[in-house]
């Protein structure tokens, strides 16, 4: 474990970062157009032509490797759709087949050169981020490493394509039909993206990996999609993931992982980088505000407790209806009978309607107050003319509609009971009061007709 | 509403193309993998008028509409928008896809959706602004979603997805709308809605041409009805056109004959 020197630290973060904003433009396209395994076969299909430009060139020049990858990128999307079209599979399938073939013949080449040219084919795995700060540049007097160069020029080359197109970015991504008919040249914007994608993994690449391209293009613009509904939002949040994700993956990279698993010798920065990214994920998963599963928990809780209480109401108003009084402990039993829940959630629901002043405890009988009575009427009244109208309307047998009209008395509000009154007022004797199947009388509700 | 509210002129009666006909197909044929989905069709849609595309499943009521936008190559024939060809009426005419074409999960809100109908008329390197902005709200508002502009479209139900493309088509302000049924599984009240919005874009001069499914409701929507099933069986003023006889020839017995060639064109080009 060695303490973060900024000088070599400092430019590693920065490179992580600028890796995390470049993709996350091309990245949030992909994502939200569903096409994310485009990501993965770019970032495996550009090998071989970059391994063939370097056949050819004998140079590790940018402007050759950019040549060379885009010419295998485009190679790559012509082969897999004439695959998908003459070996009759699907287009993923079809992907997969290319992506993997032409990376195979990659890595082949790779070896091959790997004497006269200086690469190394695990690097093209993992990057070399921890050795991008000794190649560098004099820049007006600072040393500035090329491969923070290279991603700051495709970063602001991203940035630029997609202020410049920004409108028919996003309709080509939402509605390519659309696009076309109003002159937005879909086709064309999606060579951008792709192009985007392409430059961003070669520039990516040499520095940080395949691998962490990959998770880097797609990982940080999913979480981003669980936080924001706004395209705009997701690419600005997909930035934001990339650079914790990059901040925090250098940290465990050589502060955390040393001491624990790698012993004492620090870790791959870029391989933390796409494990911590992962991570990253799976805590956004779990807090979004929308979509989370913390939310999502918390919103069922709250129901099944609103639903309880109201059971609570209804079955006192019922006791009450027929001159019956309970205790406490009775009213819990009947409670967690009837609705089949747990003995601790109908306490809760309870003390809450205790506290609420809908229930009061006289002496050790449970009673409902005026407040609580007229909730419990309306309640009752629901149910009952739920149970009315699917006899009668939906033909339900008489023992049947009780279990139904149960679950539907809890999301009837005053506006639907009107309605439903007004339904079954139609039908049938005025002058009576209006009976449900069973033949209890529908209460009144104060205020409504 | 039928053909009485319309001034008699302007239905162009039988097949003469004329010129000014918002839209005027002659002899078009188009093939999916060289196999023939709609054949020789001739058409001219008179101008102010709302005109059902009417016919079974597979008829190519769909593939008619995006062979005129030029969404999907057409083998023989022309399509003639306003009397020229439709690249150079581009800005005309609007299009309303069908709902599922599209994936509701986008994260955009229904006011940037809108706004995206005014992108034709914007061009290259223009930024939606004040002025865009308005518009889609206006359109928003005139289909009776103004509160729902902000929520992202997924919240939506989908008479409501509905009515969020048909402001996107009023806030591109085209003449001639093209649209993929637009009543699939919506509401009572939306398609009320939809169908009065369509009434006052005619008002406007705009002429609308729907594909349908509901013969109920065809009668009562429509001044024109187009009969496709392959080829087109009829066209005509509704009252005329939509009789026993000739719905029978449109849903009834295909052309088999018709059927074994295209078979056989596709079994030819790909032996």
């Amino acid at each position: 474990m060695n303490a973060w020197t900024w000088a070599v630290d400092g430019w590693i973060i920065a490179i992580g970062a600028l890796s995390a904003i470049a993709c996350a433009v091309p990245g949030a396209f992909l994502v939200v157009r569903r096409t994310s395994m485009v990501a993965d076969a770019i970032s495996h299909a550009v090998l071989p032509g970059i391994a063939i430009a370097f056949l050819l060139s004998g140079t590790r020049d940018p402007l050759f490797m950019f040549l060379g990858a885009a010419a295998a990128g485009v190679f790559a999307t012509l082969a897999s759709a004439s695959l998908a079209r003459f070996a009759r599979i699907d287009s993923g399938a079809a992907l997969g087949i290319v992506f993997t073939t032409m990376f195979a013949l990659g890595l082949l080449l790779i070896v091959q050169v790997a004497d006269r040219v200086d690469l190394d084919p695990s690097c093209v795995l993992y990057g070399a981020v921890e050795l991008a700060p000794l190649d560098s540049i004099l820049i007006a007097g600072s040393e500035i490493p090329r491969a923070a160069l290279v991603l700051g020029a495709v970063t602001l080359l991203n940035i630029a394509l997609a202020f410049i197109f920004w409108k028919e970015l996003k309709l080509m991504a939402f509605d390519p039909a659309l696009a076309r008919t109003l002159g937005c040249r879909p086709k064309l914007m999606e060579s951008i993206v792709l192009g985007m994608a392409a430059a961003t993994c070669v520039a990516a690449f040499e520095s940080v990996g395949s691998i962490l391209v990959v998770a880097m293009m797609i990982i940080p613009a999913a979480a981003a999609r669980l936080f924001s509904d706004r395209l705009a939002g997701v690419i600005v949040g997909a930035m934001i993931v990339g650079i914790v994700g990059a901040v925090l993956g250098h940290w465990v990279a050589t502060s955390l992982a040393p001491g624990l698993v790698t012993g004492g010798r620090d870790a791959s920065s870029a391989g933390s980088i796409a494990a911590t990214l992962g991570a990253l994920l799976v805590v956004c998963i779990i807090i979004s505000p929308r979509r989370g599963i913390v939310v999502r928990l918390a919103h069922r809780w709250l129901l099944t407790l609103r639903i309880a209480r109201e059971d609570a109401l209804g079955l006192l108003w019922r006791l009450d209806e027929d001159g019956r009084a309970v205790d406490v402990a009775q009213l819990r039993g009947l409670l967690v009978r009837g609705s089949a829940i747990p003995n601790w959630l109908a306490r809760a629901a309870i003390a809450r309607l205790v506290r609420d002043g809908r229930v009061e405890c006289a002496g050790n009988v449970a009673r409902l107050t005026a407040h609580g009575r007229v909730e419990g009427a309306s309640l009752v009244r629901s149910h009952r003319l739920w149970e009315i109208y699917l006899m009668q309307r939906l033909a339900i047998a008489k023992d049947h509609v009780h279990s139904t009209a149960m679950v539907l008395e809890h999301i009837t509000d005053s506006a639907m009971r009107d309605k439903l009154a007004r339904e079954e007022g139609g039908v049938g004797d005025h002058s009576q009061p209006l009976a449900d199947p069973h033949g209890r009388a529908v209460p009144e509700a104060p205020g409504e007709k | 509403m039928t053909t009485a509210d319309q001034p008699a002129s302007a239905h162009p009666t039988g097949c003469e193309h004329s010129s000014t006909s918002p839209l005027s197909i002659h002899a078009l044929t188009v093939a999916y993998h060289r196999r023939p989905v709609l054949w020789d069709v001739d058409l001219d849609v008179p101008a102010q008028s709302i005109v059902g595309v009417i016919g079974p499943n597979g008829a190519g009521k769909s593939t008619l509409l995006k062979a005129c936008l030029g969404l999907i190559p057409i083998s023989s024939g022309k399509v003639r928008v306003y009397g020229k060809p439709y690249e150079e009426q581009r800005a005309l005419v609007g299009y309303v896809p069908q709902r599922e074409s599209v994936d509701w999960d986008f994260p955009v809100t229904a006011l940037e959706v809108v706004m995206m109908g005014t992108f034709g008329r914007l061009g290259w390197f223009h930024r939606a602004g004040k002025q865009e902005r308005a518009k889609a709200r206006e359109a928003l508002d005139s289909v009776g979603l103004a509160d729902e502009s902000h929520q992202q479209i997924g919240q939506l139900s989908g008479g409501q997805q509905q009515r969020v493309f048909l402001a996107r088509a009023l806030a591109q302000s085209a003449q001639l709308y093209l649209m993929d049924e637009p009543f699939a599984s919506v509401d009572a009240a939306t398609e009320q809605a939809i169908i009065a919005v369509l009434r006052r874009m005619r008002g406007e001069g705009r002429t609308v041409i729907v594909v349908h499914h509901d013969l109920e409701t065809a009668r009562e929507y429509f001044d024109w009805v187009i009969l496709l099933n392959t080829r087109v069986v009829a066209s005509g003023p509704t009252a005329t056109t939509m009789t026993h006889e000739r719905l029978r020839q449109t849903y009834g017995g295909r052309l088999t004959l018709l059927d074994e060639a295209a078979q056989r064109m596709q079994k030819a080009q790909l032996g």
